[in-house]
């Protein structure tokens, strides 16, 4: 495979990138394939292209006469003193070219001048008038100008955005009434710029305060923030008491950590670090939650927490419960069974499988035996369960719960026969 | 001599070297080459290390933000990309080296050279100047236009184009794409008919104009029609998944100019998803050193064969392909002793090759389907089901389930933009999205969803806000988004595939077969409507009155409206361009192209036996288009 850029084994110089490609290669890629290059492009159009490469303009021509010079000198004069018309200058800055705005002095040049840039439909264009507008004009007539050009605004925004003057980024949105955006770009620098926890921390408060608590702020925002940085301080409390590395990681992979602080024997927990208060305060979503839970407990092997998780006492009776789950049964067994969880676990949640048909291919894909047998029986299916008990090894348990099954189905079927024969 | 059309279209990386060249040789000592790591794959493409070192280059250096490169009495160049950030980067290193150093007798050296790709945006001469550095540093433009990636396919390599124009509206990029067209048009010829759609597509049309006013006449092109389309007038054909092979591995395998990375023990699948709730592997992975697989059919014609086809055929085929090498290697056993030189000597080496790339066709194929297979069938019918706008309730609550349960960083964001697109969602099930994933993922990615807006691909939800009343009026379950009305007016939504065929495997000859029958790409569909008029007047009847189309002809001067040239027409102005002499077209997409497009346009090329190039600023899939946004 040709790649050249190769690091270089030689650790004394690792800047060093090795070069050379062996030959055959370059050869095949690089050669053969060449056609002559003035079949390609004319002479001509090949120099105008490497010129129009270069970003200062050359004016002087080798050969060139002295009157020549004098009328080109005289031009540029010209071109200093009386701005050209716009649309020379958008043209040359559309090459690429540098070109010095400074004749654009009054006010309606300055205009047009930007207008063209608009129309040529550059953004590359619009910045480098604007920039021009920033250092010749105040700030009030500045903004009258841009506001009226959205695409001006644009580029000027996205200028400050890489410059990183966010504050002056923020203050030119809040002008234009995008306060939202405004809000979001604050988020987004606190939440990128700042590598130490703490610091983000106070950023965020102060963000929170400046820009997400004003009437009229999008709730589910405002909401979200501040979840934001309930979660950092949650870490960072529980990094000052523990080793744990946990701070910025996201809400779930936070509760995952906690379900594996949890003392899940002691129901009645409702300190900070409790795992379902913590599921509250952030909105986490039942489905979510007890995902988290189940592959947390499955991976800790603590299968007994499951029962509880799931099965909530009923509110007329304690001791009778009622199993409930927001998840899809389907994938709750497949991951179970991924996370070798043990037979019985699998059949307690088989057992909550109301088809039958989709139990059985369940069961059988997750190779829980006694489901397999427990739906062959529920869906009077003989011949199959005989077919599914001979494939068992003899003398195993599963083979005699298989043999049970099918002698209680002989039983239950010439009861229900003595019972025909009654009537 | 007239040369083959690709063999010019290769032709472009020759100028890339001309234009390269120029600029290295501008610089007149001895010079150590700095290049930022995104360029190097892309610069591979047009020119070797040896090539490189033959301008007068000593030493070839990757940027390194944390470490400088040291300084020698050797110029230093740097390649970088027009990223403010890298550019920062570059001249605090440059700082670094001559903090205190600048005196009247070095400034005049300039021993500091930035060569920017593909454009110096107008802000850098600017921070130049600010940060004192201007005169000790020489600022070069170098674009490598079109780089020729694979047999009728080749990019621009820009990728930033997406996030800086569909997301934040700033249009510098598209500057560095006309510059490119109009290097196309001097080299290829400017097509006598160009199609536009999409404001960013038409931007860079003007511009172009501009750029060639001073040109004399243009040369006959070797392409009949060109056609210029924006991403987001097209969606779906970039957030479906793909059902063929190459799309398939964009999904798994990261992809760079032309080359698949292939790791054995992560991808982009694995990589996306919340690693504590992962099943973890249940052997420790092999480590097995990473390899590249070349997406060119010029190397690998296991590829070349397979690129276009659904993937269940394409691994089928690479399984018996494999069987069949297999029966080969066993036949040496019988080979007589001279034979066996023979075979040694010529077949061997190209035995061994061919094995090396069946393993590698082999391994992608496997974790393809580790990756993607378990949930196909689900994917595509919640897929159908967004797509005709129905099932509303069962579709959000299955992604709400696969958020849940195997949420993929950016894949679960791009099914909400394509429900967005299709369905039009309502501010409070975004919210209730919104909500699960930054619980899920992280707060800190709150702000994607408002970038995503901007780019059209989710509700605005201060728009929403502000116009709640009419949000909460009920809409009626039939009506169609505008999405739908587009989609059937240009007969996109391919009919349902009949689910009691087996495989639900569409029909061969339909371009939707890129999305297992559910869907055509647009640009294919325009182009098979090109391909198939009579005359003008059948094209504008199948384009069915689609807003924002407008063309370019020849012998009419500036952009039109259809309506303005069934018009002209009438009136006997211009003549009839339809049917196409030449059946050649040039397609472009502005904003990046996924492989299901070019396939289908591959399909339609061939159907119609046509010859169609398809190019973009970048090649991605999906994903790619969603994490441009992070």
């Amino acid at each position: 495979m040709h790649q050249f850029f190769t690091p270089s084994p030689d650790s004394s110089n690792r800047y060093r990138l090795i070069a050379d490609d062996s030959a055959s290669e370059v050869s095949f890629e690089f050669s053969s394939s060449d056609i002559p290059i003035n079949t390609l492009i004319s002479d001509v159009d090949l120099k105008r292209i490497l010129d129009e490469q270069l970003l200062e303009e050359s004016h002087f021509r080798k050969g060139m006469s002295q009157e020549e010079e004098l009328k080109l000198l005289r031009r540029k004069m010209q071109d200093i003193v009386h701005a050209p018309p716009a649309e020379v200058a958008i043209n040359k800055m559309l090459l690429g070219k540098r070109y010095s705005l400074t004749a654009y002095k009054s006010l309606h040049d300055k205009q047009q001048l930007l207008d063209e840039a608009i129309a040529s439909g550059s953004g590359d264009v619009i910045l480098g008038v604007v920039l021009f507008l920033v250092k010749t004009l105040n700030k009030k007539q500045l903004n009258r100008i841009l506001l009226e050009r959205p695409d001006a605004c644009n580029s000027y925004l996205n200028y400050l955005v890489t410059r990183l003057d966010i504050a002056e980024a923020t203050d030119f949105l809040t002008m234009l009434g995008r306060d939202q955006e405004a809000a979001m770009l604050q988020f987004k620098t606190a939440v990128t710029m700042h590598s130490d926890p703490t610091m983000k921390k106070n950023r965020l408060k102060k963000v929170f305060s400046d820009y997400f608590t004003q009437p009229g702020t999008n709730s589910l925002h405002t909401q979200l923030v501040a979840s934001a940085i309930n979660l950092l301080e949650w870490q960072l409390l529980e990094n000052s008491t523990t080793s744990a590395d946990i701070v910025n990681s996201s809400a779930l992979e936070t509760l995952y950590y906690a379900f594996g602080k949890h003392k899940w024997k002691d129901g009645t927990t409702n300190d900070q670090k409790n795992p379902f208060k913590f599921a509250t305060d952030h909105q986490i979503s039942a489905p979510q939650l007890e995902w988290v839970a189940l592959n947390e407990r499955a991976k800790a092997q603590a299968y007994l927490d499951l029962d509880g998780l799931f099965e909530k006492s009923k509110w007329h009776s304690i001791k009778s419960k009622q199993f409930h789950i927001n998840l899809p049964l389907e994938d709750v067994i497949m991951r179970l069974y991924h996370l070798n969880a043990p037979q019985p676990v699998l059949n307690s949640f088989l057992s909550h499988v109301t088809d039958s048909e989709v139990k059985l291919s369940l069961a059988k894909e997750v190779k829980a035996v006694r489901s397999v047998i427990d739906v062959l029986g529920t869906m009077k299916d003989k011949t199959e369960l005989e077919k599914y008990r001979d494939q068992l090894a003899e003398g195993t348990e599963e083979r005699i719960y298989a043999d049970n099954a099918i002698r209680n189905f002989s039983k239950r079927w010439s009861t229900d026969g003595l019972k025909l024969m009654r009537n | 001599m007239d040369y083959t059309l690709d063999k010019k279209l290769q032709g472009f990386k020759q100028i890339a070297q001309e234009k390269l060249q120029a600029t290295l040789c501008s610089i007149p000592s001895q010079k150590d080459l700095i290049i930022e790591p995104a360029l190097i794959k892309p610069l591979e493409r047009v020119c070797v290390a040896s090539w490189i070192k033959s301008k007068g280059v000593k030493k070839i250096y990757k940027l390194d933000a944390k470490q400088s490169v040291p300084k020698t009495e050797n110029s230093q160049v740097f390649l970088i990309g027009a990223n403010a950030k890298t550019f920062r980067i570059v001249l605090e290193q440059i700082h670094g080296h001559e903090s205190g150093k600048i005196t009247s007798t070095t400034l005049g050296l300039r021993n500091y050279h930035i060569i920017i790709v593909p454009f110096v945006p107008q802000s850098f001469h600017t921070m130049l100047e600010e940060e004192g550095l201007y005169g000790l540093v020489t600022l070069h433009r170098f674009s490598w236009d079109f780089i020729y990636l694979d047999e009728g396919v080749m990019s621009l390599e820009i990728p930033q184009v997406f996030p800086d124009v569909f997301i934040c509206k700033d249009t510098s990029s598209l500057t560095a794409i006309a510059h490119s067209f109009r290097l196309f048009d001097l080299v290829i010829g400017k097509p006598d008919l160009i199609l536009s759609y999409g404001e960013n597509s038409e931007k860079i049309l003007n511009m172009v104009e501009r750029l060639e006013k001073s040109n004399a006449e243009s040369k006959p092109s070797d392409f009949s029609a060109m056609i210029i389309i924006d991403r987001d007038k097209d969606y779906p054909s970039c957030l479906l998944t793909p059902a063929i092979y190459s799309g398939l591995l964009l999904e798994v395998f990261k992809y760079k100019s032309g080359e698949l990375d292939i790791q054995e023990d992560s991808n982009r699948i694995a990589n996306g998803k919340i690693q504590v709730l992962r099943v973890p592997p249940a052997t420790p992975v092999k480590s097995v050193p990473p390899t590249v697989l070349r997406m060119n059919s010029s190397y690998d014609e296991i590829y070349a064969e397979n690129r276009y086809k659904h993937f269940a055929e394409a691994s089928n085929l690479v399984r018996s392909q494999a069987k069949a090498l297999g029966v080969e290697v066993q036949n040496i056993n019988k080979m007589k002793l001279n034979e066996m030189q023979d075979y040694v000597s010529k077949k061997l080496p190209k035995i061994t090759e061919m094995k090396n790339k069946i393993t590698k066709h082999l391994n992608v194929c496997e974790q393809v389907i580790n990756e993607l297979a378990g949930n196909f069938q689900k994917q595509q019918s919640l897929e159908d089901d967004i797509l005709n706008n129905t099932n509303r309730k069962r579709v959000l609550t299955q992604i709400d389930e696969i958020l849940t349960i195997d949420g993929h960083k950016f894949n679960v964001i791009r099914m909400m933009c394509l429900v967005h697109i299709a369905m039009s969602l309502s501010s409070d099930e975004l919210s209730v999205f919104m909500r699960n994933y930054c619980n899920a993922f992280g707060h800190k990615y709150l702000y994607i969803f408002h970038r995503l807006a901007k780019a059209n691909l989710l509700p605005d939800l201060d728009a929403i806000n502000k116009s709640k009343l009419r949000a909460n009026l009920q809409i009626p379950m039939f009506q169609q988004t505008e999405f739908q009305i587009n989609a059937n007016r240009l007969k996109l939504l391919a009919a349902t595939p009949d689910k009691s065929t087996p495989n639900n495997e569409a029909p061969k000859a339909c371009a939707s077969y890129v999305f297992n029958g559910l869907y055509i790409p647009l640009a294919a569909q325009i182009i098979s409507f090109l391909l198939r008029a009579q005359n003008f007047d059948d094209f504008c009847l199948k384009m069915g009155a689609l807003e924002g189309v407008q063309m370019r002809l020849k012998d009419l001067a500036g952009p039109k409206e259809l309506k303005q040239i069934q018009q002209a027409l009438k009136r006997k102005e211009i003549t009839d361009k339809l049917p196409l002499r030449h059946r050649t077209i040039f397609v472009f997409v502005v904003g990046g192209i996924s492989y299901a497009e070019i396939s289908a346009c591959n399909l339609v090329s061939k159907i119609t036996g046509s010859k169609i190039v398809v190019a973009s600023n970048c090649i991605w899939s999906g994903s790619d288009l969603i994490a441009s946004a992070f």
